[in-house]
């Protein structure tokens, strides 16, 4: 038995070696991923209070009907129009076109008069896009990002053999105890929500899998990628421009044939290809948001008859599967309380994340001297993990005082919240670790109390009370919250340091 | 809410019958107290509230019951760490909360 229990032990030290590495090569990118993954929860209601002054609604119908007509004014030799209409969270129309030429923008159109919005930004959309492209170009941001799911796949599963205790221990939080209280916290963070940790990583890897396991799609199509997706989505509809000019016909009529066709359930997206040519496509596609899987349905129109010329809804078992994964990572059919228990488990993730990345360097730190390397990784951590939260609400900070009118306005935003987190990571770099921490903690909980009052905020938060709108408040209030809790820890670190009591160096 | 309530009483129960909890959270009453049968308990509790959630919620009730769970499971470690004694209660009139929602 003695030699069966060596053998255990070696696997368990082999499992927390893994779990400590992949934890800290790719914590700081899974850091990033997590932040604004749990912030794109709420990317329509970020949007909202971003885009304070487009308070007008209207109907999916009537707001989509607004959009075409200013788009046909404004962009009628664009090669596409890709439209998401407004629903109960977002009152504006998502609108990427291009005006000919093929460099597409994304724009928030008003629901009523179709134009864009004043204030240009690119709003939750920024954190969505952070968390699987991560600011880099394609297909490398999202390589990164399923490197860094399939480690912290491998983080979680070793996490659950290296920290044997997390089952005994589950409950237990002994604080301001250095690390065996850093341990615990990460230890809780982790098991509590074990569940949404697992689910979250291994849907989000799968809906990356045509980056991170093309191989599939290679040996069945080769390069023949038009071939692929056809028959992915068979029955959809794609046909040249023939470069004769037609005028689109009404858009109303399609709409409602296609909502019809779904049997009454609300369109959310639609497409209109080469929209002012003779051979104009317009696709109309179900709404997501109904049930956990994405029930795909799509219904496409010649554009200048109006006339049916595709139909298809998908029913294939390994499709929907898929599509019941895709849905559970993307929560778009969560309710306000379910959405914020994603939320809730995003935060925990992010904070399981960043929790092992300091107990990294806490228990280097109390066996022996930290090596170069290990206090470089002290400042990163510092930077990363305090930096990276200053850049989104800077994100913030950005919208509310840019002067609106501003070319690439929306680009903008997203320099000054890349800019703000790589000079706080310089600043961590440069400065002792705890300076680092408290400075940027402190620019943080200034930062996250400021947002709502800067530029014309408190006047925008006033009149969203009066008409009603809960979200702008709302979100004020979890700034505020942040600052709060922030400042809470803040004074906790300034605090002196408990008599460091060297006992045996706890178990992992 | 009544799968919320199930839950955190099912953690509370399981616990109470962990060696590391028992004492702490209920104070000298815990000499009374079968370790065995409080986690019976607690599981039991868990799994009614997952049964209640496919009952009224189907898929999105599974969904919901697996979020709860670092919410209720959360509140019970904070219960325990920064008030042991208030925690029992505190989840005895939130499960007789949840109760009256559902009868009302």
């Amino acid at each position: 038995m003695v030699h069966r229990g060596a053998i255990r032990q070696g696997a368990r030290q082999v499992m927390a070696w893994l779990h400590g590495w992949t934890g800290l090569l790719l914590g700081w990118i899974l850091f990033v991923m997590c932040v604004a993954g749990t912030l794109s929860v709420f990317k329509p209601e970020i949007g909202r209070w971003m885009r304070p002054e487009a308070t007008a609604h209207a109907d999916r119908v009537a707001a989509t009907a607004a959009a075409t007509r200013w788009l046909a004014a404004h962009a009628s030799r664009s090669s596409g129009w890709y439209l998401t209409a407004p629903d109960d969270r977002a009152n504006t129309i998502e609108a990427t076109f291009d005006r000919g030429g093929g460099d597409y923008v994304v724009r928030s159109l008003d629901p009523v008069t179709g134009a864009p919005v004043a204030r240009e930004t690119l709003g939750g959309e920024f954190f969505y896009r952070l968390h699987f492209e991560l600011e880099l170009p394609y297909p490398w941001g999202r390589l990164l990002a399923s490197i860094a799911a399939m480690a912290m796949l491998t983080a979680l599963v070793t996490g659950v053999i290296a920290h044997r205790r997390i089952f005994r221990d589950f409950f237990t939080f002994r604080p301001a105890k250095g690390q065996r209280s850093w341990l615990d916290g990460h230890n809780a963070l982790g098991v509590l929500a074990m569940p949404f940790h697992l689910m979250i990583t291994f849907s989000g890897l799968l809906t990356l899998a045509s980056v991170n396991m093309p191989w599939g799609i290679v040996a069945n199509y080769g390069n023949d990628l038009v071939t692929a997706f056809h028959d992915l989505a068979p029955g959809a509809v794609d046909r040249p421009a023939v470069k004769r000019p037609a005028p689109l016909a009404p858009i109303v009529p399609m709409l409602r044939e296609a909502e019809r066709r779904f049997d009454g359930a609300p369109f959310g997206r639609l497409s209109i290809e080469n929209p002012g040519d003779a051979a104009a496509v317009v696709t109309v596609y179900r709404s997501d948001a109904a049930q956990i899987g994405y029930a795909q349905a799509e219904v496409s129109f010649d554009g200048p008859s109006g006339r049916v010329i595709g139909a298809w809804s998908e029913h294939r078992p390994a499709v929907q599967t898929y599509a019941v994964i895709y849905g559970l990572h993307m929560g778009r059919y969560a309710g306000p309380p379910l959405r914020w228990l994603y939320f809730l488990g995003g935060a925990m993730l992010t904070l399981a994340v960043a929790t092992g990345m300091i107990l990294w360097v806490v228990k280097r730190r109390e066996r022996a001297p930290l090596s170069r390397v290990n206090r470089i990784v002290e400042r990163l951590n510092a930077g990363v993990i305090a930096g990276v939260p200053v850049g989104c609400v800077a994100f913030l900070w950005a919208n509310r005082l840019l002067p609106l009118g501003i070319a690439d306005r929306g680009q903008q935003e997203v320099n000054v919240a890349l800019g703000a987190a790589a000079a706080s990571v310089l600043v961590a770099l440069a400065l002792p670790p705890r300076w680092a921490w408290s400075l940027l903690l402190g620019i943080f909980a200034l930062l996250c109390a400021g947002a709502p009052l800067i530029g014309d905020g408190i006047a925008q938060s006033i009149a969203a009370v009066d008409r009603a709108d809960a979200v702008l408040p709302a979100m004020d209030l979890v700034l505020f919250a942040f600052a709060a809790a922030t400042i809470a820890i803040l004074l906790r670190l300034r605090r002196p340091a408990a008599p460091a009591r060297r006992v045996r160096v706890p178990a992992t | 809410m009544i799968v919320a309530a199930l839950q955190l009483a099912g953690f509370y129960l399981l616990a109470a019958s962990m060696l590391s909890h028992r004492a702490v959270l209920l104070g000298p009453a815990h000499r009374k107290l079968r370790a065995s049968s409080a986690a019976m308990t607690g599981w039991l509790l868990l799994a009614v509230a997952l049964i209640v959630a496919l009952a009224t919620g189907g898929g999105i009730g599974a969904v919901t019951w697996f979020g709860l769970l670092p919410l209720t499971s959360g509140a019970v470690l904070l219960g325990r760490t920064f008030a042991p004694r208030l925690l029992g209660r505190a989840v005895a009139a939130i499960l007789l909360l949840g109760v009256v929602t559902l009868a009302v």
